[in-house]
This record gives C-alpha cells, structure tokens and sequence, in this order.
C-alpha cells in the first residue's frame, strides 16, 4: 500500500505552512502512522529550524538527487518519535537546482516507505511551488482570515484545479481570533469558505505559544494543552479518517449570567 | 493526423486535435499543408485530458504562424482547466460536425442576387453564440469571448470575465466583468450578486465604493435559487446554493 503524498502550499508567505508540516507530521507520527516530512524550500529552508533538527542534518535533498547519497542517508529522523522523519532542503542553493520531474521520483520513492509524505512547499507560484506539487496527491491549501491571503489561496486554488493529480484539497484556516470574529472586526471561518468554495479540514487559533515553539525548535503538538497544538492533533485525527466537528468560533461563549438565564429556563422548562 | 476547425465565414470543424510524441512537427506540417498561416481559428480537443504545458507550447507554435486561436472546445474537466490557464477561452460543447468541402462552395456565393432576399424575414437580432461554463472562475483566470457568456459558478475577486454580447453570471460577480467590449452599450451583467470590482460596459467603467468595512457576500442573504436534475430515475429540485459545480 503506498502512502499518501500531501502538499502543504498557501501562496501568501509566511501564513503557517512549515509550521503546519512540522505540526501536522508530529501528531500523525504521535498516532502511530510513518511520517517524512519533505522541505522543498530550497534556499530559505525552515523545517529543520521549527523540528530542532538542524544540527542533525548531513544529507540534504539536492545531495540525494546529485547522487551522492541514498535516499535513506539524507533522512533524519527525529528527536523523541521514531517514525517521524525529515528530508531537508538545500540552504546553500536555490530553487533552479531541482525540476518538477525529479521531486516527483523522490515522492514516488517515499511513499513507497511512509504512510504520510508531507511536502512543504514555498510561498509564490513559481518553480519552487511547481516543484513542491509535481509529485502529490493531495494538498492542504493555508491561509489566514486576511484579505490577501485569502485572493493569493484563490490562486493557488485554480492552479491546483489545473493538475489532474491532485485529487483532494481541504482548507486550514489559520491564526484566527474568536473575538475579532464575534466583534466583527476579522473574516469569519464561513466569510473564508464562502469565498473560496473548498472544504474545511480545520480551524487553528491564534497562540502565543507557537512563536515559543519555534523559538524552541519543539512543535506545539508536544507542548501541553495549547489552543494550537490541540488545533493541530484533531487535524490529524481527520486526516485518518475521524470526523471531529470542527469548533464553531462565531458565537461567544455563554457568560456567567446567560449561564444563570439558562438555569432558570432549564427548571422553568421542567416545572 | 491532426484536423483543426477553422473559421472563414462560417465554423468548420474537421475533428479533434490527434497528435504524438512528435506533436510540434506534425503540427507545423500539417499548418503548412492546410494553409492555415494567419488564420482566425478554433480547435476542437474532444474528450481528451491534455496538461497546460501541452497547451502552451503548442500556443506557441501556433503563434509562429501568426495563428490566432479564438477559442477551443473540450469535454475534459482538466483540459477546460488547463486552458483556462493557458490564457484561452474554451467551450464544454463540442461543435456540430460539418463538411470541409462546404468551405469552398461559400466563396462564390459572394456574388448574392439581391432580389431575392426577402427583407422582411431577416430577423431583428443577429444571433449570437453563447459560452456555457460550468465552474467557478477563480483568481488569475481569464474568459473571452465574442458572444455571450453563462457561467454557472461563482467569479471569485481577481480574475476577469469579458464578451461582447451580454454576462449572466450564475453565483456570486466579485471580479471584474466587462459586457459589450465590441461597442454594445446594450449589453447587461447578470448574477445573484454583483459585488464586482470593476464593471465595464462598452467604453463605460464603473468602479466598487471604496472599502469602508470587510468585503463579504453573505451567501444565505441571496434569493434561493433551485435546480431541477435527474437522479435515481425521477426529477428532483435542489436548492442551487449546494456545492456541485
């Protein structure tokens, strides 16, 4: 059975996609399931930064396709979970140094081992992006509630459409605040869907805790009890296969004297 | 061997677009051997699955020959996509087949007796062709046409929709539309909503109020419009607002 190959793109820079792979990968691994996440940002390489993994790396992706490694001399695997692995990107190079057709053979080799290939791609349109989905059958488009992120996902959307490969593509929306949501001062979950017509694989909140993760070199996912880190535990989870309602982030939370409105009606209502 | 429609005074359609490995050669042979060098054509690519860079080089090889593709027609969801792409207008409705030989015998036919033309029958309205799409036209994708345009989806902000005949935009107008670019100011844009950010009629312009709060169509807000499709053997009405395009 070969895996899933899963391209994690957005369009717009810097809304979430390395720290969705890094996080994404974690929780799949942390439910058993083989995981290598791929880094095809050549040049501007972040996965290894968000996994802590960096000073660990001997074997990059572009030493694999010079050939003067094998495949499985250029994965790192991590810290504390063993069927967690990393292929990173090339630093010293850029995107030129790759083609779609080769980012395709290394997919096609890595499925062959893993349940999961997850492929971070880089921001824009450009080669780096059409190398990042020549080999993928599925993708997850990131985006933030913002205006721009959103048109730049639109983009990536219909270009997405234009590949007959890729077969399922579900939105996260990330970094939202319910508050802003509910005082209307931010797109709401629905605002997004609206507007781009694809399904919701999940919603993450806004959390301090995840410039901390970074900083660190840990994903959020082995933190304890954060906003995000759950976010991105039950993305997994629908990723397997388990259909968790995704939190409804527009009502507010009922305050103490709803609470109490709601008592008196519940015993009205027996009475 | 490859067979292009090709438009005189009148569409003629020899078959779809057949070619191998050695596609660009064929191509240029068969565009040298059919005369077709500063043409206005259309080319039909029936059921077929062809990729954007398939599409674009042989684009480029049509350009060569100063070969104007108006517009090309396909049943292939991923085709259509793909020429969306490539920056071509494309039609889901294969055109009827007709004979190449009937090209020659329009020429002479130059030569009209007049008196025979019964004025009085020559309807009002020239009749104009219309594009039937069916999806939703995403940011950075273009449709042109010199006809009118049906598009049942909606036109998300970025990516434009011109005709020269009318605009009847099944969903949601948040692009830019531009109706009548050959000079009809009579032409019209239709959809559930126009929440356009450009609407061009003719030589008019008209642009959206400057933001004063997030731009947001609420989609339940619009009237309900309902469709009627066949499943499991009987007619059953929908509501159109459920995601099947």
């Amino acid at each position: 059975m070969s895996g899933r190959v899963i391209v994690i793109t957005s369009g717009k820079g810097g809304v979430g996609k390395t720290t969705s792979t890094a996080n994404i990968g974690t929780a799949l691994a942390k439910h058993g399931a083989k995981v290598v996440m791929l880094d095809t940002d050549i040049g501007l390489r972040n996965l290894d930064l968000l996994m802590g993994l960096e000073n660990r790396i001997v074997y990059t992706l572009v030493d694999y396709l010079e050939g003067k490694c094998k495949l499985h001399q250029a994965l790192v695997k991590d810290k504390k979970i063993p069927t967690l692995a990393l292929l990173a990107a090339a630093q010293t190079c850029d995107k030129t140094a790759v083609t779609a057709e080769q980012m395709k053979d290394v997919c096609n080799a890595l499925k062959e081992d893993f349940d999961f290939v997850l492929v971070d791609s880089p921001a824009g349109i450009e080669q780096g992006f059409q190398n990042a989905i020549a080999g993928a059958n599925e993708a997850i488009i990131i985006t933030t509630p913002e205006m721009s992120a959103v048109r730049d996902a639109d983009r990536i959307i219909g270009l997405l459409e234009a590949k007959e490969e890729i077969i399922n593509y579900k939105l996260v929306l990330n970094r939202i605040r319910p508050k802003m949501i509910q005082s209307n001062d931010m797109l709401s979950v629905s605002d997004v869907t609206d507007i781009l017509s694809i399904k919701l694989l999940g919603v993450i909140p806004e959390d301090e805790n995840i410039i901390v993760s970074t900083n660190k070199g840990e994903p959020i996912v082995n933190m304890e009890n954060t906003k995000a880190g759950n976010a991105y535990m039950n993305i997994a989870r629908r990723i397997l296969g388990d259909d968790i309602p995704i939190p409804d982030f527009e009502t507010p939370p009922p305050t103490f004297v709803d609470r109490i409105k709601n008592l008196f009606l519940a015993t009205a209502a027996k009475a | 061997m490859s067979e292009v429609l090709y438009r005189e005074e009148k569409p003629i359609d020899i078959g779809a677009l057949n070619l191998s490995e050695n596609y660009l050669f064929e191509l240029s042979s068969f565009i040298e051997e059919k005369g077709l060098q500063g043409k206005v054509v259309r080319i039909n690519l029936g059921d077929r699955d062809f990729s954007q860079n398939y599409l674009e080089n042989m684009l480029s090889v049509l350009k060569g020959y100063q070969i104007e593709v108006e517009m090309v027609y396909s049943t292939s969801k991923e085709t259509k996509i793909a020429a969306l792409e490539a920056g071509l207008t494309v039609s889901g409705q294969l055109p009827e087949i007709e004979e190449a030989v009937a090209v020659q015998e329009e020429e002479p036919s130059q030569e009209k007796n007049i008196e025979n033309i019964n004025w009085e029958e020559t309807p009002k309205e020239e009749k104009v062709e219309t594009l039937y799409i069916k999806q939703n036209l995403r940011s950075g994708q273009k449709i042109e046409f010199d006809g009118n345009i049906v598009l049942i989806g909606d036109c998300n902000a970025g990516s434009e929709i011109i005709a020269s005949g009318d605009i009847i935009i099944w969903g949601v107008l948040s692009g830019i539309a531009h109706a009548g670019n050959r000079g009809n100011k009579k032409a019209c844009i239709r959809a559930f909503r126009i929440n356009a950010i450009q609407i061009r009629i003719a030589d008019l312009l008209a642009r959206k109020p400057d933001r004063i709060d997030m731009d947001r169509v609420d989609k339940s807000d619009l009237f309900n419009p309902e469709e009627a499709k066949i499943s499991d053997g009987e007619i059953v009405i929908y509501s159109a607002h459920q995601e099947y395009y």
